[in-house]
């Protein structure tokens, strides 16, 4: 079809125009002149599809398949059967047309229809619905000999143009599921998936089936059948979740308000209007429902009239005030003409009675009826003014506000329109004229609008500033709030696990309408499962399964529709955006299309559009900084880049940041994760690899052990790695984390891999580390002399100063006090000289245990804190700390202890390192035990011993086991004390300086030495593992107490 | 009264009311049906006549499967690749596509001026070299575990009607030798290639050294019994 001078605007006003006047016209006229124009109107709906090619959105497809095509047309004569079928198109296409549908196409005896396609309309479902339920109709009342089977599904496809001949259609797994279920449909019959019923639930009667299997998938697909639309009173929105009622949430304030307007109403007869304004989903339509049922519950009687907009109707005169008598005098679509006339007079005539005039109430509702659009063309009280229409408006006006006024009288009049961002004008501007003719009266008009309404050229502030007039702004709700919707919605998951409602939380982003959605997607996806026995149900979280949250397809077609009423320019531009992340930087945008720089600043556009927020201080110079609204919008706007472009735009995401990271050193660190991460989008898995790497090798030095380990797991995913250096690094964090075994291995791998004799000597250093650390001495002392005669051959001082100190630890552990001075002095005057801070503050609290002279150790370690939080090197600080704490206890200050190793504790966990913790909560639990406060020990002396067996820290099990021996001591249970002290003693692991605290524990129990001995020889031949786990069986209940 | 007649009577009627609708509205939809009337009135496009032709319908084998498993994008673009790949053999040999369906093409040969006879045995060398193509394509974004592209072929010669309908002016064909065609095609082995009888006739006389043609008894979708004939390109001795 050739392209035409008409805008896509210009023939929807026209088609509602002719709609509105149908009255006037005549049904064959507007009908006649209805079908050229839809059609014009589709094809221009296709036709920038097909100039932007390929695209990915959500959408509705329509399968409606004549029931056995194929046995009907057996031996037919084909020409008769086109010309039968293509008469059956030509009157089931327009259904599909007036309902904002796409034809996609005819194939034998099957019409494939699509809703969605070029621009999303946030009630393409329900329309599908509707065209699916009327096509039925039709074909049952003209061709009763046929009938129609129909398949329904909505979810993501691509939309482009196939083959040699260029059709435009979708593809994808919805529209296959929409065909397949057309054709398990029996006659008559319209089935849906359930991506479609979540649409529109609450709007039709409809029966769910059993889940059907289809070809292709893996788990019967949940199927609905559709029996009609529900009458319109009796329509819910497809708010909530199933089966749950949850209470008002974060908008008391708003409530309030509403109810203090209403009483004003009434106390002082004075007409009010309140415009309520928020986003989609901010709960407008709910707290309308609270409101309402608290009228309810009052015991006067309240009028209610209720309307509501919809984009389909923005330019169809008065529609809005058309919904609110449809409603009012309950008109049903099917209602035949007479009867709608019947309902309307009826309606009216109570408020219209007059003594003096019998048919005066008829002729009033007549002239309202004809300008609202229903058919009183044949009336005779209009006989003399039907071609004057200013004629036929003002006096329905002047009516109207008569029935106003009567009708508040009779009882408190709230008159509610909803979604007036998209009334039509003409209806507003009769609420305008009524407001101004009844000031007084018990009438409230409640409004609701999304902000868009003052994107519109429509002065309705100043038009319900007739009487007074308030706006209530709804804000997002807290995250308190929305913590507590969350919770309320989840009240019957037996448990609710922190991590469910943190991800809801921050994704809805105080938006409830989102809350709902992803809880609801959680549920269809089996995140969260139903179990019912009885009456009762529970619902059963799958915590594991967290990650896989997806956008549910509501919220995606909603904020697709959106998207679709930018400009090109600015919905590409969002889009290039989306692929830089929720945070995205305007050159960065334009860096991803060199070739194609924006003509204009499409930024202040979006921020008025509420898309995206502008932040202050840019990270990068001369750059301006975004952030999009909702991250939710940022996912929808990223799932509409085709995932050819999203390549090359995240390569060049991270060449921007790479450049940018270059020339602002500052940077150079902070995006490196991020870098990564694009080109790992981009398919470039050894430069994302080389990111990662480089960003654990930073954690590392910022003592996130775990966080690196992360970072090399990812590298190492993307590109196995042959970098020994990163595998020594990899050793060092898990060793840091106390993975013993994993380090071994990778120091092992390096050991014997290692291109370079430097890194191999390391590995031998790291695996002396590993071996103290499990408490292998003997094998740690072989490593670290391996590596000393390696360390002086290659001239390596840091290497050199680290093995002497490794030897002067192992022999500290083993009590030869002598050796290791003389090691550790050796090492401290190589890190002196070579300003090696790290092992200066290791040799110095290492020289600081092995003084006798409590002053002089905590001298020295004072100057390691010191030195230690000066470099910012938390490990080294709390092991000073704690060592400090030691001294405390030597010299019997125990509080002082206590409140050292509890100043450690938090250090040790917060880099993650298990063993250093479970050594704090032993030494706490000990400074307990030495107050005296046995229950305050115990938790701390188990949760220590659990830790270090988990990790396999094998001193620290053994200095929980001695604690544990102290407790029973001092509980009276000798015997069990002594066991468990001799078990200590006779550990490899066990290291001489714990042969003080057995000793003193002895002495301060007073067990004779022969006791003792016998004791603790007993104890010796014990099961070190079995009696372990008993012990720590034994103080589970007290340790929780 | 038919839909010209109405289309007059609207087009008179309309100015009437001009101050209902207002002069742009009015002129929109004035402009609006004189295109249309223009359209009606031109003598009928593509005459709606049934005449006798071939039908082909060929149908990827595992686009379920695969649909399932790549993302809409990688199928979409395969798909396409294969039908721009495809659609070109069919009009080398002077076939006709009429639409894509999904994962299906359907061509027709005995539009133009061949004889009957000639057609089916275009639409059958055709259909070798569909099947022959196939099974050396390779698209982009088919991973090495996922099993290789192949198609079904069903060819059926008899009437069909055709029209070319609605507003995008959609190539519609119609007849039992399309439906049998796709009956054909779906009873196919992968890689195969079924004939209908009435193909069959008309290229049972062709050169035996270039294919070998086998009977084989179908049940039909409503459990007749379907005669066909599969047909081989004979391997090069």
């Amino acid at each position: 079809m050739t392209a035409l001078p008409f805008s896509p605007e210009t023939l929807e006003q026209a088609i509602a125009a002719l709609e509105a006047h149908r009255a006037t016209l005549g049904d064959e006229v507007v009908t006649t002149a209805l079908g050229p124009l839809r059609r014009q109107l589709a094809a221009l709906r296709v036709a920038p599809n097909q100039r932007e090619a390929t695209q990915r959105r959500t959408i509705t497809v329509l399968f409606a398949s004549v029931t056995d095509f194929e046995a009907r047309s057996r031996g037919r004569d084909a020409a008769r059967l086109l010309a039968e079928m293509d008469a059956l198109w030509a009157r089931l296409d327009p259904m599909v047309l007036a309902r904002g549908g796409l034809v996609d196409k005819h194939v034998g005896g099957t019409l494939m229809a699509l809703w969605g396609a070029s621009t999303t309309g946030e009630d393409d479902a329900e329309q599908a619905v509707k065209a699916a339920l009327a096509m039925l109709d039709e074909v049952n009342w003209r061709d009763p000999s046929y009938s129609l089977q129909v398949g329904l599904n909505t979810g993501p496809a691509l939309l482009s143009a196939v083959g040699s001949r260029g059709e435009f259609t979708a593809m994808g797994d919805t529209v296959n599921v929409a065909a397949r279920l057309s054709q398990t449909a029996g006659a008559d019959q319209v089935l849906m998936t359930h991506e479609t019923y979540r649409q529109v639930r609450g709007m039709f009667d409809v029966q769910a089936l059993a889940p059907l299997a289809l070809k292709g998938k893996h788990q019967p697909v949940p199927v609905y059948d559709v029996l009609r639309a529900k009458p319109l009173a009796l329509q819910l929105g497809a708010r909530g979740v199933e089966g749950v009622e949850t209470r008002l949430v974060g908008r008391e304030a708003e409530l309030t308000h509403l109810q203090a307007t209403f009483r004003a109403t009434l106390d002082h007869s004075q007409t009010q209007a309140v415009t309520v304004v928020g986003e989609a989903g901010l709960g407008k339509s709910r707290l309308l429902y609270e409101f309402t049922i608290w009228l309810d519950l009052l015991p006067n009687a309240v009028n209610y009239l209720k309307g509501r907009a919809t984009h389909h109707t923005e330019f169809a005169p008065y529609a809005l005030l058309r919904d609110v008598f449809t409603f009012r005098f309950d008109i049903r679509e099917s209602d035949a003409a007479p009867v709608v006339r019947r309902k309307i007079e009826q309606g009216f005539a109570p408020f219209f009675a007059d003594p003096a005039a019998p048919t005066a109430h008829l002729m009033r509702a007549h002239f309202i009826g004809q300008m609202l659009g229903f058919n009183f063309a044949d009336s005779p009280h209009l006989a003399g003014v039907r071609d004057d229409t200013r004629q036929i408006r003002s006096r329905a006006l002047y009516y109207l506000a008569h029935y106003f006024r009567a009708l508040s009288a009779d009882a408190p009049t709230l008159l509610y329109l909803e979604d007036i961002h998209w009334a039509d004008t003409p209806s507003l501007e009769a609420v305008r004229h009524v407001l101004k003719e009844c000031p007084g009266l018990r009438l409230m008009v409640v409004a609701l609008a999304r902000p868009t309404l003052f994107e519109r050229n429509l002065p309705w502030a100043q038009w319900a500033g007739q009487v007074p007039h308030t706006q209530l702004h709804l804000p997002p709700l807290s995250a308190a709030a929305s913590r507590a919707l969350a919770t309320n919605i989840l009240q019957r998951a037996t448990t609710l696990p922190t991590d469910l409602l943190d991800l809801v939380v921050a994704r809805a982003e105080g938006n409830p309408f989102y809350i709902e959605e992803l809880i609801k997607m959680l549920m269809d996806d089996g995140i969260i499962t139903r179990q019912r026995s009885g009456l009762s149900e529970t619902w059963q979280v799958q915590a594991e399964r967290l990650a896989e949250l997806r956008v549910p397809a509501t919220l995606a077609g909603l904020l697709q529709a959106r998207l679709d009423r930018l400009r090109p320019s600015e919905r590409s531009a969002l889009q290039r955006a989306s692929v830089m992340g929720r945070v995205f930087w305007d050159a960065a945008v334009y860096a991803l299309e060199p070739d194609n720089p924006p003509e204009t600043d499409p930024w202040p556009a979006l921020m008025q559009k509420e898309m995206v927020y502008h932040r202050q201080n840019a990270a990068f110079a001369d750059t301006r900084e975004f952030i999009f609204k909702h991250t939710v919008l940022r996912d929808v706007t990223y799932e509409s880049v085709l995932r050819r472009e999203r390549r090359i735009y995240h390569q060049r995401a991270a060449q921007w940041l790479v450049h940018m990271c270059a020339t602002n050193p500052h940077h150079a660190d902070e995006y490196t994760v991020l870098i990564a991460s694009h080109y790992e989008q981009a398919g470039e898995s050894e430069a994302a690899a080389r990111y990662f790497a480089h960003a654990a090798t930073r954690a590392m030095r910022l003592s996130a052990f775990a966080e690196a380990l992360r970072f090399f797991q990812r590298a190492a995913d993307l590109h196995p790695t042959h970098d020994m250096a990163l595998v020594l690094h990899q050793a060092e964090a898990w060793a840091a984390l106390a993975d013993f075994a994993a380090a071994r291995q990778a120091a092992e791998q390096v050991w014997q891999l290692a291109p370079t004799e430097t890194l191999r000597v390391n590995a031998l250093a790291m695996l002396g580390d590993i071996a103290t650390a499990t408490g292998d001495y003997l094998g740690a002392g072989r490593y670290y002399t391996e590596a000393l005669t390696a360390a002086h051959d290659l001239e390596m001082p840091t290497l050199l100063a680290r093995v002497l100190y490794g030897l002067g630890d192992i022999h500290w552990r083993l009590g030869n006090n002598e050796t290791a001075e003389q090691f550790l002095n050796q090492s401290l005057h190589i890190a002196q000289q070579t300003h090696d801070v790290h092992r200066t503050l290791y040799v110095l609290n290492r020289l600081g245990t092995l003084q006798t002279d409590h002053e002089r150790a905590a001298r020295l370690y004072n100057e390691v804190y010191t030195t230690a939080t000066r470099v910012g090197n938390r490990e080294r600080a709390m092991v000073a700390l704690n060592n400090l704490g030691d001294i405390a206890i030597e010299t019997g200050d125990f509080q002082q202890a206590l409140a050292l190793y509890l100043q450690a504790l938090p250090n040790a966990r917060e880099i993650g390192a298990q063993a250093s913790a479970a050594l704090y909560e032993l030494n706490a639990g000990y400074a307990y035990v030495r107050l005296g406060q046995l229950a305050a020990a115990a938790p701390y002396v188990h949760a220590g011993t659990q830790r270090a067996c988990t990790v396999g820290a094998w001193p620290w099990a053994v200095w929980g086991l001695i604690c544990f021996g102290h407790m029973a001591l001092a509980q009276g249970q000798t015997q069990r004390g002594l066991a468990l002290l001799g078990l200590a003693r006779n550990h490899a692991a066990f290291s001489t300086d714990f042969d003080r605290l057995i000793d003193y524990a002895l002495h301060e129990w007073r067990v004779d030495p022969a006791t003792a001995r016998h004791g603790m020889a007993a104890g010796a031949s014990l099961p070190f593992e079995a009696t372990l786990d008993d012990v720590l069986q034994t103080y589970a209940p007290l340790a929780s107490a | 009264m038919n839909a010209l007649d109405r289309l007059h009577k609207a087009l008179q009627r309309l100015p009437q009311h001009r101050a209902v609708l207002g002069d742009e509205v009015l002129a929109t939809i004035l402009a609006v049906l004189e295109l249309e009337r223009e359209r009606l009135s031109s003598p009928t496009p593509a005459g709606d006549l049934s005449r006798t032709a071939t039908a082909l319908v060929a149908d990827m084998v595992n686009f379920t499967q695969l649909s399932a498993r790549l993302d809409a994008e990688d199928i979409t673009n395969l798909v396409n690749q294969l039908w721009l790949h495809l659609d070109g053999i069919i009009a080398a040999h002077e076939g006709t596509v009429a639409k894509h369906v999904g994962d299906a093409v359907i061509a027709l040969w005995g539009l133009a001026d061949q004889a009957p006879a000639q057609a089916a045995a275009q639409a059958v060398q055709a259909a070798l070299a569909l099947q022959e193509a196939t099974a050396h394509f390779r698209p982009a974004g088919l991973q090495d575990d996922m099993p290789p592209v192949q198609i079904r072929v069903g060819i059926s010669t008899g009437a069909v009607a055709l029209s070319a309908f609605g507003l995008r002016e959609e190539f519609n064909a119609l007849g039992e030798a399309v439906n049998t065609a796709a009956r054909l095609q779906h009873a196919a082995p992968p890689g195969g290639i079924f004939l209908a009888v009435d193909t069959y006739q008309h290229v049972r006389h062709l050169p035996e050294k270039q294919f070998t043609l086998r009977a084989e008894a179908l049940q039909g979708a409503s459990g007749e019994r379907l005669h066909a004939y599969q047909i081989h390109r004979r391997s090069p001795a």
